[in-house]
């Protein structure tokens, strides 16, 4: 663990899902001699996780969040790149190195409702994991770990089925159940986004803590930024399955870059009526993840849209800042345009029919 | 570990919680309650039935002179009279609480064995092995019964045993597919994908997460399933397809319509009518508290 590898590595992640739906339509695109049509959940997908460390991914419903997380923890078998766990491909596990990767990478499902089995009492919730993986286990331990995700007295809640607890009770347990047998990552799926807005603020300060506490590295999925800012030292922000900017939470609350960056970023709700402000710009719908524009995939609802959007973005660092990125024509030298001017009064050569 | 310590760890275990939870859930409603009565009071008479029964079944009763008491009503002797063949009818009756019992239990056990299997393979592993499944269930939903028994019985011969290899073996088909349903219902919910996510084999998440959660509804299908084969079996008897020799209660019936006494010797055919009526209701009302009775652990 000490080898200075990243704890888990994604290099040019891919899950594409083939919509091709029975024999015939399968035929048909023989025949015709068009490839299946794909939906590129995620697409070309770099993100690195250091130990100690909190990466949030954040973007709207649809751009592959949830694909992203379930492929990490290997329910889905990526179609293109690799993931390293330790500096080991992924790809390259035999069974049993499968069932440890298991062990040490957990999950904190987004809705603490049905993420418990009704049928488990909190013990067994808890026990199941170390059972699973053959460790030794007594009462002291399930108890200890219900302490430390903050239900105390833990010989109350330890008997008691989920159909007792409360929302923000269920979470805890579920974090307790990610933690038992100490993981080296943890992948969350919006914990907080079911829970009243107390709730959510005590669940966002003990994953806080815990992670401090166990020495867990975190990928902090969600759509909402204020509680990805609060929780991550890095933010990635998601369009369409690819990574549009990544840089420390601070830089990129300060200073967003990608367009899109900064219109989720106006997009914050502020609770104050008579604060004025400027409207969220980006209109139109999430692009379709079949039949995906050429270029940059935001082209056709960016503010800023040049003819050069046409062409992949390059991932590149603006300002000559090391620590982010973005993949914005915006940041590098073209012939027609250099540099970013803070508000263009329209698109140049966006108006094609 | 002594004794007590292993029942203290029983009594404390999550199965025997759920046990305790659902069984008080059940027997919060009056109605289940009286069905609960009623099962008890039938699986009792099964039992214990032939033990108490006053007379041996096939005995013919004669009077003292010797002469032969047919069709003789209700008396303190006979407290449901005697059929055609001077047989005390009270004696039949508890008799054919067992092996009523029996075919129910057995033909329901079978079919309950079937359904959960197909419909737990077809719900989880889907694909190729799931059409090929519940084609197989709409194959065996395209069978008539009745005709179809009476094919198969004519080959096998008419046995008490044959009966309810028939009934279990072509009756399992509803099971089948409300488990699958449950089944690709339950399959969806984060808990088994967590449970997958720590490294729970499909064996595991079958037997621990899946099994346990369905078992609300396999409850209820396996009582339904009981009173179909209570059912069936008395349909069978009374068109005459099954063993004539083991008096069951379709028999009994069977034997008072042949006799053309149905209404005359009301004392013969009410009874095991009766009994019938009392125990299939029961059972579909057991199965409806059951139901009922698992739905707060859904509910938040």
């Amino acid at each position: 663990m000490s080898d200075g590898a990243p704890v888990l590595e994604l290099r040019s992640l891919e899950k594409h899902f083939d919509t091709t739906s029975g024999i015939t339509e399968t035929i048909r695109n023989r025949l015709v001699g068009e490839g299946p049509k794909l939906v590129r959940a995620v697409d070309d997908l770099n993100l690195t996780l250091a130990e100690n460390q909190v990466q949030g991914v954040i973007g709207e419903s649809g751009c592959g969040k949830t694909t992203l997380l379930r492929t990490i923890i290997g329910l889905y078998d990526p179609t293109g790149g690799e993931m390293r766990f330790h500096g080991r491909p992924t790809s390259e596990f035999t069974k049993d190195e499968w069932k440890e990767f298991r062990r040490h990478v957990q999950i904190v499902f987004q809705d603490p409702f049905n993420s418990l089995d009704p049928k488990f009492s909190v013990r067994r919730t808890l026990a199941e994991p170390l059972e699973i993986h053959g460790i030794d286990y007594d009462r002291t331990d399930i108890e200890e770990m219900l302490e430390s995700v903050g239900l105390t007295p833990a010989s109350q809640y330890i008997q008691q089925f989920p159909n007792q607890l409360s929302g923000g009770e269920k979470q805890r347990v579920a974090i307790a159940r990610a933690l038992i047998t100490e993981p080296d990552v943890i992948l969350a799926d919006e914990p907080a986004s079911m829970l009243d807005v107390s709730t959510q603020a005590e669940i966002l300060n003990l994953l806080n803590e815990l992670t401090d506490e166990f020495g867990v590295s975190m990928v902090y999925i969600s759509h909402d930024l204020s509680t990805v800012s609060y929780i991550c030292d890095h933010i990635n922000v998601m369009y369409l399955g690819r990574i549009v900017e990544k840089a420390p939470t601070r830089a990129l609350l300060a200073d967003p870059k990608h367009p899109y960056t900064q219109a989720l970023i106006r997009s914050i709700p502020i609770p104050d009526p008579h604060y004025d402000r400027e409207q969220a710009t980006i209109g139109g719908e999430p692009g379709d993840p079949i039949d995906m524009p050429e270029g940059c995939r935001f082209k056709n609802r960016c503010p800023e849209r040049m003819d050069v959007c046409d062409e992949t973005p390059l991932d590149v660092a603006p300002d000559g800042d090391g620590d982010r990125e973005v993949a914005c024509h915006l940041y590098y030298d073209h012939e027609e345009r250099a540099g970013a001017e803070p508000k263009p009064a329209a698109s140049d050569g966006g108006e094609r029919p | 570990m002594s004794v007590a310590e292993r029942v203290r760890a029983y009594r404390d275990s999550d199965f025997a919680i759920i046990a305790r939870r659902t069984l008080r859930n059940l027997l919060s409603e009056r109605i289940t309650r009286f069905a609960f009565g009623v099962l008890l009071v039938v699986l009792i008479l099964g039992v214990v039935g032939p033990m108490i029964a006053p007379y041996p079944y096939n005995e013919q009763q004669t009077t003292a002179s010797g002469e032969l008491m047919r069709y003789e009503p209700p008396s303190l002797e006979h407290p449901l009279g005697t059929n055609d063949r001077g047989e005390d009818v009270l004696s039949r009756l508890l008799i054919g609480a067992r092996t009523t019992l029996i075919t129910g239990l057995l033909a329901g056990g079978l079919m309950m064995t079937v359904g959960l299997s197909v419909g737990m393979t077809a719900g989880y592993v889907g694909g190729k092995t799931e059409s090929l499944l519940m084609r197989l269930v709409d194959f065996m939903y395209g069978i008539p019964f009745i005709p179809f028994a009476i094919v198969l019985i004519t080959f096998f011969g008419a046995g008490f045993y044959t009966t309810i290899a028939i009934l279990g073996l072509v009756l399992w088909r509803f099971i089948a597919r409300v488990i699958r349903s449950q089944v690709l219902q339950i399959k969806q919910r984060p808990y088994i994908m967590a449970a997958r996510a720590s490294g729970a084999s499909t064996p595991w998440i079958m037997r621990k997460h899946i099994l346990p959660n369905i078992a609300n509804m396999a409850g209820l299908f396996f009582a339904m399933g009981v009173g179909l084969a209570i059912l069936e079996q008395a349909g069978l008897s009374f068109i005459g397809v099954t063993d004539p020799f083991t008096p069951t209660w379709g028999i009994m019936i069977r034997n008072a319509n042949q006799a053309g006494r149905v209404a005359d010797a009301w004392w013969w055919s009410f009874p095991p009518g009766i009994m019938i009526a009392l125990t299939v209701l029961s059972l579909y009302l057991l199965g409806r508290g059951y139901e009922g009775g698992g739905d707060d652990e859904v509910v938040v």
